[in-house]
């Protein structure tokens, strides 16, 4: 069973430099102009969201936790806009597929996905820029795990200040 | 924590899952609404049109020889036998027309101009047109093309007694077979496979159309893209290209052609 002492304590919001705070709305600000230049090769997206990850995970775990759940939330929408690229090119350009209901409700679903995650990424860079977290389901769960689970005893021991003796 | 983690995942995945699901069973796409209308009131439809179309278009009339009627019927007739279970009443109507043309308006009704008869070779070619129109009216085209144009609202007002000017507009429309690349492409093949099931050579549509652009004089190929109709090479290499079925066996309609425009023609050249 896990404990709570197994993950290190999340910061409160007087706790986050403001120099922090805008990192971490960076990661979800960001991603609205990878979107703007990266369609339709929604692979661009994928390469600055890791780019910009890379960049800031070294930085506090709170700047770290919010570029790891923006760059986590934005797989699923990148693989379902490149699903639809792939699947039109095949019906328009090589006529080798045909538009049926499949195809449609696939665009339907794309579309869908798309506006639930800049809906919930403003919502998330608002919530960072005031020093608070906010949660993605099943991605910010996983950011949570990855990036405050305290790993070994040394960076428990680390993690730890003790009065002078 | 895991159990949580695969918790959210299976709840992200069933979220997604309904969402595509939905949409597949109630889609929401434009040409769908072809569905509204029941083949019941496209007959209806094509009736109305084709009833205005007759009263109201001067020069547009029938042409009848029982050279013609009969070479149509056999041509049609092996055609139609050959499209399995259909829900059309298939009328086809030759037109004194020089145009080269031929048009399908809703519920089956097909119209060729004597001008294409005249310029076919033989019984073939026009089988192949006949085939691509009849791929057409299967796959619901015109019904499609004309909601797309008017709207479902104004196509069912029609069907109730809506205005003469609308009826008119949405003939010239139905006339006017413009139908988007997909479409044509759509009919081409469904014309095709109907060729080889009939025993008639899917390369007919080849001559036909290598002919017609001799006469009308090559296009630019980028020009292509932007034509409503696949431009006539890839229609031709499609027809060319055609595989034809192990069992095909070419069967001749015994049809002497030049008889056939002979007997409409006499005196209108």
């Amino acid at each position: 069973m896990e404990e709570e002492s197994d993950y290190h304590p999340l910061p409160q919001p007087d706790e986050v430099t403001i120099r922090e705070r805008e990192d971490a709305m960076g990661a979800y600000l960001m991603m609205f102009a990878a979107v703007a230049a990266g369609l339709p090769l929604p692979i661009i997206n994928l390469i600055a969201s890791i780019v910009y990850y890379s960049i800031n995970k070294s930085k506090s775990r709170f700047v770290h936790f919010h570029a790891l759940h923006s760059l986590f939330a934005q797989i699923p929408t990148s693989i379902l806009n490149a699903g639809l690229v792939f699947w039109t090119v095949r019906i328009f350009f090589f006529h080798s597929w045909e538009v049926n209901d499949y195809y449609i409700g696939y665009i339907w679903m794309v579309v869908i996905a798309n506006l639930l995650y800049f809906i919930f990424s403003i919502i998330a860079a608002v919530k960072s820029r005031k020093g608070q977290f906010y949660y993605f389901l099943f991605f910010g769960r996983l950011s949570y795990q990855i990036v405050y689970r305290i790993k070994d005893e040394a960076e428990m021991k680390e993690a730890v200040n003790k009065p002078p003796a | 924590m895991k159990w949580a983690l695969l918790k959210d995942l299976l709840k992200l995945l069933i979220l997604f899952g309904v969402i595509w699901g939905v949409f597949v069973i109630f889609p929401i796409f434009p040409d769908k609404s072809v569905l509204e209308i029941s083949l019941e009131k496209e007959e209806q439809l094509g009736e109305i049109i084709v009833d205005n179309i007759l009263a109201n278009t001067p020069g547009f009339e029938e042409i009848h020889t029982p050279a013609l009627d009969s070479a149509i019927f056999k041509i049609s007739e092996r055609l139609i036998g050959q499209i399995g279970l259909t829900d059309y009443q298939y009328t086809i109507k030759v037109i004194d027309n020089t145009e080269i043309n031929a048009f399908t308006l809703p519920g089956g009704n097909i119209f060729i101009y004597s001008g294409l008869l005249r310029f076919a070779d033989n019984a073939d070619e026009v089988a192949a047109v006949l085939a691509h129109e009849i791929g057409h009216v299967e796959k619901r085209h015109v019904v499609s093309k004309l909601i797309k144009e008017f709207g479902i609202n104004l196509i069912f007002s029609i069907l109730t007694g809506g205005d003469a000017v609308m009826l008119s507009e949405l003939g010239k429309t139905a006339i006017s077979t413009v139908f988007d690349r997909q479409q044509e492409k759509e009919a081409d093949q469904y014309g095709l496979d109907l060729l080889a099931d009939s025993g008639i050579s899917p390369k007919s549509l080849a001559a036909f159309f290598r002919r017609l652009k001799r006469e009308s004089g090559s296009y630019d190929e980028s020009l292509e893209i932007l034509m409503t109709h696949p431009h006539y090479n890839s229609r031709i290499k499609a027809s060319i290209q055609y595989e034809l079925p192990e069992d095909y066996k070419e069967v001749d309609f015994g049809i002497d052609w030049e008889r056939v425009i002979n007997s409409f023609s006499t005196g209108k050249e």
